[in-house]
């Protein structure tokens, strides 16, 4: 099975959306990258046997390297990066139960980020500290999401991942709010 | 002209001009005025005209439930209705008109209800439409004469952003209490927001003689966000507070909330109480120090408190002569105010009242009023006349404790305070100032710096909480009603009711708070009582002996202040879905529809042929060559661990434990009461692994229902949810299998890959899961593959199929072509009372299952009557019924369609409908009524029309 994309699931298709790259808002899709999901009680004894590093608190996240290791809950990971395709192709274990991850992921900074955050979303992000790569499980714009807030560049950015099939629409309404931000006042 | 010199602390650019019209006239105004300011800053008398009795209307509070001043600008874009004048920024190019009259508002021809209103008493709409007759009648004359002006069908939409915000204290309210608690809190560390519906914060601090630091203080600190021309328009569960501005609702999550909204200034109710100039002493003090505007020479203050004397200083100081000071309590106040006043030659009535105010001959405000003697709550004969153009009135206040109530506060009614104060608190939520009973403005900052200490306790800070604030002003007056023979001493502007309307109501039996505010309307208005319940609640307590605190109050439900429609709906999200298949069915020209959140193709549009051709050839296509749909929306999870059999069969209605791998079961959930909920197509992929679907819409209510189950359980295994990451499409038709041998290596024999089969297997390349389902009634597969390589199967399909005939399919077809084989559409078919029984599906039920869920409803059902019962029909005749349509017999509803419609294959309108059990007989004729009310014919048959013994699914012999 194959769990690199060769196109974004936005479109699914050749056509690419148009990012926002602005100082106050950058909306950019990184959906690409391939992912792995695991679930179920024996987890963290599936990844630790695997040699994978993980987050000791519930949700949060360790970065390492260009990997994204993201514990959504208890005893569900998401991870998201190169080491996600090495993962898929080993053998689970009893209690550990594979989750195909086709996420679009989107990843969405500038000095506008909380304006925009406190549009889209009713969690207090101003709450947590990006240092701490936090991972929140919430809802934006309607749609379910996993988020991780992280520091890239040394300013906070927040990944957005959302499932495929909502991801045209979510990307289509961040666009629209992103853009509304950028050109008020 | 009334606008007069600069004013230390106006909110009026003298600098920007700004033009505009009302009732077609031009005038200019100025940046900040309000519409109201502007216009009387001109001149402008009768801004307005009442509800009722069309009498001539101007300024009561200024405080934004000027309820009679609503206007309609035609200035923009669209006519824009009602609205506020007292509190909305004047705009240039405004075209402003009243609302509510006819003519304009100086000739208003409907004021001659006014001569009528004996004949409109309380109660009038109640009493006109119990007579059945002319129901119909009055109706249309209540449409032409009532409401308040005219919506624009032609306005936009307008979308505005709604905002989530969060602080640790929301202060409510920025005058000098509200302030106060702010500076205090933030002072404290805290993270401190101030709403404030004003232009401006600092409350009366701006129009009184009171400190002005606080102000400064509160803006330059940096732990304070200031929101002003905003207001807090409810309060809900766990301190959530909706913020209303200008452009949005902003959302605001406070861990504490400090109400320091002040009080509600209150009218004296005497006759003619309602003639423009008559206003409150807050609203003369706004209008004279803020938009410098002085619409009066000379005043008579009518008072019951010490401000009544401050505030006419504050007037006379700004060029007001005040006449006379009538002041309704037994003693007049020997102040140094008051002695200011006698000194200026004005003259201090104590135990009085004024008993009618005269209308002046251009019949546009006040000629002069009319003084008796108050005793014991009554006026006496009239004791002088006094000429003047105005009348500012200063008797006391109504709490602003909309919000108190709203988050469950105890009142309680001080009776030496004359007022309602909170007795008992709920949890993070505070009060202070005048809405507390504070009304000195030192014991105001006293009460709010109070309220912050306590909020900081609240939020865990080590702070020594001072003690209760005494308050010894009593500003509150506790009969400020003047009786009068003519009546036309209105209680509630708003809906110009005087005070015999309440004796009435009474009278007629209304003399409860709730009954009487209904029967009366008092508060109803579109101030919503903030000038008018607590007279009224004074005027039932006096009528029924009760004490204010046993009449009680009625609570203003959020939003207690009028919001926009457009900040509610925000941006109205919308979330949809789209399959990764979407891209290829827009080139296919499909014409989408909406299943639930899903887009899906209703048919592929033809330009030489009817959306019905399209369909039917769609159809046909199916049963002669092969047909691909897209279903990619179907709710896909898998279960694994050695418990998912059992989890399976105490979730579904059949047995899965024994269910081979590598074979599919058909799978009826139901509810604890044993409706069933949904269907789908369970495959064994594994010793310990199931596959399922479930239908389109239900997908993400039943994965989180069977996560709360598997948590509840504790069975040893889990689900995962596939519905976004996998992707499905459907082949079907007799070349279905031709075409599948083409791009996958499986023996596609029945023998190696029988009906309800399932594989694993690589099509066109892709690691793909095979059904071998028969929904639509022909041979076919249903193939599941990670979404991100479905369009790789999809494009190769339709490809390598051009030469069979391939041709995409919609939802209509699959409609059609699985009611020709009388397969239910769960929802469709089904409602929120259907139990497996009703529906046919008995034949899933495994009732010696030790559990599952609905079983014990299900056993119980099974004992009762069945009430109707699903069956095929056949219609007589060309006319096709709706889905809907009522089964019939003998005048009683029997039953309904279901589904119906016209199969070129079989060339019959055929269709599912639920009868009575007695009438499901073959070849039964049950009558349909129609939309229209015709009744026809439908003969009842077995529900499965095409192909009734599957041979479609068997191998040729």
């Amino acid at each position: 099975m194959s769990y690199t994309f060769d196109v974004s699931p936005l479109t699914y298709s050749s056509k690419v959306l148009p990012e926002i790259n602005n100082e106050k808002i950058s909306l950019k899709d990184i959906s690409l990258s391939p992912k792995y999901g695991i679930k179920g009680k024996n987890s963290i004894a599936l990844l630790e046997g695997l040699g994978v590093a993980i987050p000791t608190e519930y949700n949060s996240a360790i970065i390492d390297n260009d990997n994204f290791i993201m514990r959504l809950g208890t005893t569900e990971f998401l991870i998201d990066g190169s080491l996600a395709e090495k993962l898929v192709n080993e053998q689970t274990i009893d209690g550990a139960y594979f989750v195909l991850h086709q996420d679009a992921c989107l990843e969405l900074s500038g000095t506008k980020l909380n304006d925009m955050l406190q549009e889209i979303c009713a969690v207090n992000f101003k709450e947590f500290d990006a240092q701490k790569l936090p991972v929140i499980l919430t809802s934006m714009v309607g749609v379910g999401v996993v988020t991780l807030l992280y520091k890239k560049d040394g300013k906070d950015t927040i990944r957005l991942y959302a499932d495929p099939t909502y991801s045209a629409y979510f990307y289509k309404t961040l666009s629209q709010i992103a853009n509304e931000i950028i050109t008020r006042e | 002209m009334p606008r007069i010199s600069k004013q230390n602390n106006e909110w009026i650019n003298r600098n920007k001009k700004l033009s505009f019209e009302f009732e077609g006239k031009k005038y200019e105004g100025l940046e900040g005025d309000t519409i109201t300011s502007a216009l009387l800053a001109n001149g402008v008398k009768v801004l307005a005209r009442s509800f009722k009795y069309h009498r001539p209307r101007s300024v009561l509070t200024f405080s934004n439930h000027d309820a009679n001043i609503i206007m309609q600008d035609d200035g923009g874009s669209f006519s824009m209705a009602n609205i506020r004048a007292d509190v909305v920024a004047l705009k240039a190019g405004m075209k402003l008109s009243a609302v509510n009259t006819f003519g304009d508002v100086n000739h208003d021809k409907a004021s001659i209800l006014g001569n009528f209103s004996k004949f409109l008493p309380v109660g009038f709409y109640y009493k006109a439409f119990h007579t059945k007759a002319l129901f119909m009648q009055w109706e249309k004359m209540f449409r032409a004469l009532t409401g308040l002006g005219k919506v624009d069908l032609s306005a936009p939409r307008v979308r505005t952003p709604k905002k989530y915000d969060f602080c640790d204290v929301l202060v409510v309210g920025g005058g000098a209490s509200g302030l106060s608690a702010a500076i205090t809190a933030a002072d404290l560390g805290l993270d401190v927001v101030v709403v404030d519906e004003n232009q401006k914060i600092g409350g009366s601090i701006n129009y009184t003689n009171s400190p002005r630091d606080l102000i400064e203080k509160a803006k330059a600190n940096s732990k304070i966000r200031i929101i002003e021309n905003a207001y807090a328009s409810g309060y809900y569960a766990d301190n959530w507070i909706p913020i209303i501005d200008k452009d949005k609702m902003t959302k605001m999550r406070a861990k504490t909330v400090i109400v320091a909204q002040g009080a509600f200034e209150q009218p004296c109710v005497f006759h003619n109480n309602d003639l423009p100039n008559i206003m409150t002493m807050g609203a003369g003090l706004k209008l004279l120090n803020l938009y410098a505007v002085q619409t009066m020479k000379t005043a008579v203050c009518v008072v019951a408190n010490e401000y009544g004397y401050e505030g006419a200083v504050l007037a006379m100081d700004k060029g007001v002569k005040i006449a006379a000071i009538i002041d309704m309590r037994d003693e007049a106040s020997n102040s140094l105010a008051a002695q200011r006043l006698k000194d200026a030659g004005t003259k201090i009535y104590a135990k009085s009242c004024i008993y009618e105010a005269e209308i002046n001959s251009s019949k546009d405000g006040v000629k002069s009023v009319k003084i008796a003697n108050f005793i014991a709550n009554k006026a006496g004969n009239v004791k002088a006349e006094i000429e003047c153009d105005g009348v500012l009135m200063a008797i006391g206040y109504a709490p602003a404790a909309n919000l108190l109530y709203q988050a469950n506060t105890k009142m309680t009614f001080d009776e030496e305070m004359g007022q309602f104060v909170p007795e008992v608190l709920p949890k993070a939520v505070f009060a202070c100032g005048k809405v507390n009973g504070k009304y000195s403005y030192e014991n105001r900052v006293k009460d709010g710096a109070l309220a912050a200490l306590k909020a900081a306790k609240f939020l865990g800070q080590n702070v020594e909480v001072l003690a209760e604030v005494k308050e010894t002003l009593k500003p509150n007056f506790a009969w400020p009603i003047v009786e009068h023979p003519k009546g036309k001493n209105f209680v509630d502007m708003d809906e110009d009711l005087q005070l015999k309307d309440f004796k009435n109501a009474v009278q007629e039996g209304f003399d409860n708070i709730e009954l009487l505010k209904r029967y009366s309307t008092n508060g109803m208005g579109p101030s919503q009582g903030k000038h008018s319940n607590m007279n009224g609640l004074r005027v039932l307590g006096k009528l029924t002996g009760k004490k204010p605190q046993e009449v009680g109050t009625t609570t203003a439900r959020p939003n207690y202040h009028p919001v926009f429609l457009s900040h509610m709906a925000g941006r109205s999200f919308s979330p949809e879905r789209l399959t990764p298949l979407h891209s290829r069915h827009e080139k296919l020209g499909a014409v989408f529809m909406n299943a639930g959140v899903w887009k899906r193709p209703e048919y592929y549009a033809n330009k030489a042929l009817s959306r019905k051709e399209c369909i039917e050839q769609e159809a046909m296509n199916i049963h002669n060559n092969v047909g691909i749909i897209d279903v990619g929306t179907l709710g896909k999870i898998e279960i694994s661990g050695k418990d998912a059999g059992e989890f399976l069969e105490r979730i579904y209605i059949s047995k899965y434990k024994d269910l081979k791998v590598g074979r599919g079961r058909y799978g009826i959930m139901c509810d604890e009461t044993g409706v069933v909920i949904d269907d789908g197509i369970i495959a064994r992929i594994g010793e310990d692994k199931f596959y399922f679907t479930t239908t389109t819409s239900n997908a993400a209510t039943i994965y989180r229902e069977l996560s709360r189950l598997n948590t509840m359980w504790k069975l040893d295994c889990g689900i995962v949810n596939l519905t976004g990451a996998m992707g499905a499409i459907n082949l079907a038709g007799p070349k279905s299998r031709e075409l599948l041998a083409q791009v996958c290596d499986l023996d596609l024999s029945a023998k190696a890959f029988p009906f309800m089969g399932v594989k694993i297997t690589k099509v066109c390349g892709v690691e793909a899961r095979l059904i071998r389902a028969g929904f639509v009634g022909e041979w076919g597969y249903e193939i599941h593959a990670p979404a991100n390589e479905m369009a790789k199967i999809w494009d190769e399909l339709m490809e390598r199929g051009k030469g069979m005939g391939i041709a995409p399919f919609g939802v209509e077809a699959q409609r059609l072509l699985r009611l020709q084989k009388g397969h239910i559409i769960i929802g469709q078919d089904t409602d929120g009372l259907t139990t497996p029984y009703e529906a046919n599906l008995g034949f899933a039920l495994k009732m010696d299952k030790p559990f599952f869920i609905g079983k014990r409803s299900l056993q119980i059902i099974a004992k009762k009557p069945q009430r109707h019962i699903l069956c095929g029909i056949e219609i007589i005749g060309n006319e096709a019924p709706k889905e809907c349509n009522l089964v019939i017999e003998n005048g009683e509803i029997k039953g309904r369609v279901t589904s119906v419609s016209y199969s070129k294959k079989l060339n019959k309108i055929i269709g599912l409908a639920y009868v009575a059990p007695e009438q499901n007989k073959d070849g039964n004729i049950i009558k349909i009524k129609l939309s229209n009310g015709t009744m026809i014919d439908a003969k009842i048959v077995t529900p499965t029309f095409y192909d009734p013994s599957h041979n479609n699914q068997k191998e040729a012999a």
